[in-house]
């Protein structure tokens, strides 16, 4: 049916909400990528079977939701009026599951999730620190809605800032109300939102465009996909509003730019517009306010750069997916060379909200300069990776130590990577900074789309600065002298350093490339693409002299300068590491202290890995 | 007719028209800016990074490239400053050292003070190709002929023939091998042979193409080795110039036959 009044919203959230009560349990399982890939599918058809056997189908709701966020834990089952949620969830639990608490109504403590730390086992969803310390806006439906659904997300009130925007607000008002909600870009650059939409707005010209920057390729963030995937129509009713106010009606449109790798997101965000298309939110004459708007997918082909507006667009005419000079901004002439309002994900999944509770409610979270909460994806070695949502004046230590939970097996943190390949990494000492987009930018890294890498004791900052590096060469588009000449320049210079080849001068090179890139190259992948070696510098140089001076590897990563002792102290002679040498190196006579042979050793660390005592030191 | 506006360049005010490139406004005012990717019948590409210069606005600064920065009003250039050099002789080292075989590049390099450098180069004695794009621009834009495109991307990136066949629609104008500052573009005999008997000696010659001649078809019908633009060209570039080199070859291989 196709929606032609703001009224009808009201009684489709009505009708769907009466269809709803004959229900007595929902139970929603979790369909983001991670727990697909951790088997959530046999976990479904299971249950799907026991619900039909047992004659539950009437009462019980079952519904495939986006990613519920707790992703070191998958697959998750959350059941709902109960507020309880199962990790880790087996085909085998199923009947018990069913049986105790969705027909008994008592919670099975030992499926609950227990806090590693502590030993703390939360019977209740809501109690979990790793959600109770968050402050949920945009993933606030995420575990409780279809995303399949367009009524879902209508009773919950979809779609009302839409109705707002379009009957009870002018294009101007709109824009003033972004501006004054302090909204700033979420892909990296966190330019202000509202501005950029008035001088979209402004910039003159009958076909306009909005465009949604799903091409998200920081290795270990994953919150655009994620929100596409549990919420779509978010997504879409921020677009529309979007196209309202700067004027990107028919004859322009809409594109979101969705990497090809998300084929979940992709199908989830290709489904939400053909209903929206289905109930008139997308379309001709939208909910009867003259307004017509439609969105277009364009699939990406896999390139880091197009995440970079002005490569995003080229990519989208069927060029290759190059940048160009932003002297003249996407905004005055971007796609076909028309003005387009380009947003990331999240940025558009933040403009419903702003329309329908107004800008001063948005400021309540974040700081002045950077309002609003923001999503991380927290991932690395950490004890409860997955995304979080928290306002951005939380310090960098509460999101890793307190919602994170620290470093696993009693490790030590020693530092923190936010902003994805091209950010910095902050030691311990830094850890107090606020998640704001300023302050991260003066300590040398920057907010990126929000991916937190957690690293602990065991790592090498020169072999994470050489990894990052070798993401970047790899990615560079090869245009621009200082991006490709410099990113294989610093990659030879820090894999030498990794070798034990490098002298003292080369830090002094790495610096004055990383200055040569930050101002000569032609987009921000190649300024930026430094960061991850210029702060690795700064904070924590002495690693980089005893890899150059010492000949050493203080993390016990770089294979050319490990070299694998028998602690004599420690041995007990009891033949582990010789069974697992491949080459021999280790030898020694049963209950004798053990030697190793660094001639023939391979440094495939199997021996140190075998040994129980300790006994093997690098 | 564009509005007229004010700049400084070098503590110089000098008038422009609005937006236009800041390196037609420098080599109008004499101000020497250089460039390895810049050419004035192609859309600049603004990619080798030479001519950066630096922009200011009050407080606020930024490095542009001269070849495509469209200047504003009151916008304050300054082309020779400390870190200006260090940025462009640092893009000049890395060009070097990815050809230190290759004549011009040697001879610009030294030209602005640089003769060694610290990038090694990335194929033993060096790659033939500074990935300037003049090639790929002039037969795309100026002569239409798209018989030439960048591949891959990042280090492995370089100017091919499509699908790296014989091109099809090549003219053998010889506008990329006349415009390449190394000698990536060269022109075979044989194969100009081919596209020579493909399309006929009447075609627009190189010089036509780049707006060197004005005459629009080459008044030689082809054989336009020795026409007096040729002579003038030899002026400019000078005997030792990649284009005449291969010419010769051409010629005496063309007589020869």
């Amino acid at each position: 049916m196709k929606l032609t009044s703001p009224t009808q919203l009201d009684q489709v959230a009505r009708d769907f909400r009466a269809s709803l009560e004959g229900y007595k349990t929902t139970i929603s399982l979790c369909g983001g990528t991670n727990c697909t890939a951790c088997g959530c599918n046999e976990v479904l058809e299971v249950l799907k079977t026991e619900l039909e056997a047992r004659n539950l189908t009437y009462t019980v709701r079952l519904i495939v939701t986006g990613c519920q966020g707790l992703c070191s834990e998958a697959p998750l089952i959350s059941i709902n009026p109960d507020d309880v949620l199962y990790c880790n969830v087996e085909p085998g639990w199923i009947k018990r599951i069913v049986s105790d608490t969705v027909i008994e109504g008592k919670t099975i403590p030992d499926y609950c999730f227990t806090d590693p730390v502590n030993g703390t086992t939360y019977e209740k969803f809501s109690e979990i620190p790793f959600f109770s310390d968050q402050t949920r806006v945009l993933l606030a439906n995420s575990p409780h809605i279809d995303p399949s659904d367009i009524r879902d997300y209508i009773s919950v009130g979809g779609y009302r800032a839409l109705a707002k925007a379009l009957f009870e607000m002018e294009p101007g008002e709109i824009v003033d109300e972004i501006s004054a909600s302090g909204l700033r870009g979420r892909g990296g650059g966190g330019f202000p939102t509202g501005r950029k939409w008035a001088s979209g707005a402004k910039a003159p010209g009958d076909h306009k465009w909005v465009i949604c920057n799903a091409d998200e390729g920081n290795p270990g963030a994953y919150m655009d996909g994620s929100l596409l995937e549990s919420n779509p129509h978010l997504i879409i009713e921020g677009m529309i509003i979007g196209a309202k106010a700067v004027g990107a009606g028919a004859p322009g449109g809409g594109y979101i730019y969705v990497r090809n790798e998300y084929p979940l997101a992709l199908s989830r965000i290709s489904e939400a517009i053909n209903e929206a298309r289905r109930w008139g939110l997308l379309g001709n004459d939208i909910l009867g306010s003259g307004l017509s708007f439609d969105i277009r997918i364009n699939r990406g082909g896999g390139a880091f750069v197009c995440g970079e507006s002005t490569a995003l667009m080229a990519s989208l005419e069927g060029k290759p997916g190059e940048p160009r000079p932003k002297y003249v901004h996407t905004v005055e002439k971007g796609y076909h060379n028309e003005p387009s309002v380009l947003n990331n994900v999240e940025t558009w999944a933040n403009v419903p909200g702003i329309i329908l509770d107004g800008a001063q409610k948005y400021r309540e979270h974040g700081t002045d300069a950077s309002p609003g909460t923001k999503i991380f994806s927290l991932v690395g070695k950490v004890r409860h990776t997955g995304l979080v949502e928290i306002p951005m004046d939380r310090s960098v230590r509460s999101l890793v130590e307190g919602i994170g939970g620290g470093a696993p097996e009693g490790k030590k943190l020693k530092a923190v990577q936010t902003g994805g390949p091209s950010g910095g990494c902050l030691p311990v000492s830094q850890l107090d900074l606020q998640l704001d987009f300023d302050v991260l930018n003066e300590a040398g890294s920057m907010m990126g789309a929000g991916g937190i890498i957690v690293m602990d004791e065991d790592t090498c900052m020169v072999d994470i600065a050489l990894h990052f590096i070798r993401f970047n060469t790899d990615e560079s588009c090869g245009k621009c002298t200082p991006c490709r000449e410099g990113l294989q320049e610093m990659e030879r210079v820090l894999t030498h350093i990794t070798e034990g080849k490098a002298e003292m001068d080369d830090l002094g090179h790495l610096e004055e490339l990383g200055q040569w890139m930050i101002g000569g190259c032609l987009c921000a992948l190649g300024a930026t693409a430094p960061h991850p070696v210029l702060s690795t510098i700064k904070y924590f140089r002495d690693e980089y002299e005893t890899h150059i001076k010492g000949h050493k590897c203080p993390g016990g990563v770089c294979r050319e300068l490990i070299e694998y002792s028998v602690i004599e102290a420690n041995c007990t002679g009891c033949g582990d590491c010789v069974t697992v040498c491949p080459t021999g190196a280790v030898s020694g006579l049963p209950d004798k202290v053990h030697k190793i042979d660094m001639l023939l050793c391979t440094k495939c660390d199997e021996c140190y890995k075998a040994c129980k005592f300790e006994a093997i030191g690098k | 007719m564009a509005d007229r506006i004010e700049i400084t360049i070098n503590e110089w005010r000098v008038k422009a028209d609005n937006r236009e490139p800041l390196i037609n406004v420098c080599r109008r005012e004499g101000i020497d800016v250089p460039t390895l990717c810049h050419h004035d019948r192609i859309k600049p590409y603004g990619v080798c990074r030479v001519c950066m210069v630096k922009v200011s606005w009050g407080r606020k600064s930024k490095y542009v490239t001269a070849c495509n920065y469209p200047v504003e009003n009151d916008d304050v250039i300054d082309t020779e400053s400390r870190d200006v050099m260090s940025l462009r002789k640092m893009s000049i080292e890395a060009l070097l050292g990815r050809c230190p075989n290759e004549q011009e590049i040697v001879k610009f390099a030294a030209s602005h003070g640089v003769t060694s450098s610290r990038f090694p180069p990335h194929k033993p004695g060096g790659d033939d190709c500074i990935l300037c794009g003049l090639c790929v621009g002039v037969c795309n834009e100026v002569v239409g002929a798209k018989a030439l495109g960048f591949m891959e991307r990042g280090p492995e990136r370089e100017v091919v023939t499509p699908f790296m066949e014989f091109p099809e629609s090549c003219i053998a104008c010889g506008a990329c091998s006349a415009l390449c500052p190394t000698t990536k573009m060269t022109m075979e005999h044989q194969k100009t042979e081919i596209l020579k008997s493909r399309h006929g000696d009447i075609r627009p010659c190189r010089y036509a193409l780049m707006g060197l001649y004005p005459g629009g078809i080459c008044a030689n019908n082809y054989r336009c080795h020795a026409c007096d633009v040729d002579q003038k060209y030899r002026e400019i570039a000078g005997d030792e110039h990649p284009i005449f080199i291969a010419r010769t070859e051409i010629t005496d291989g063309g007589e020869a036959a």
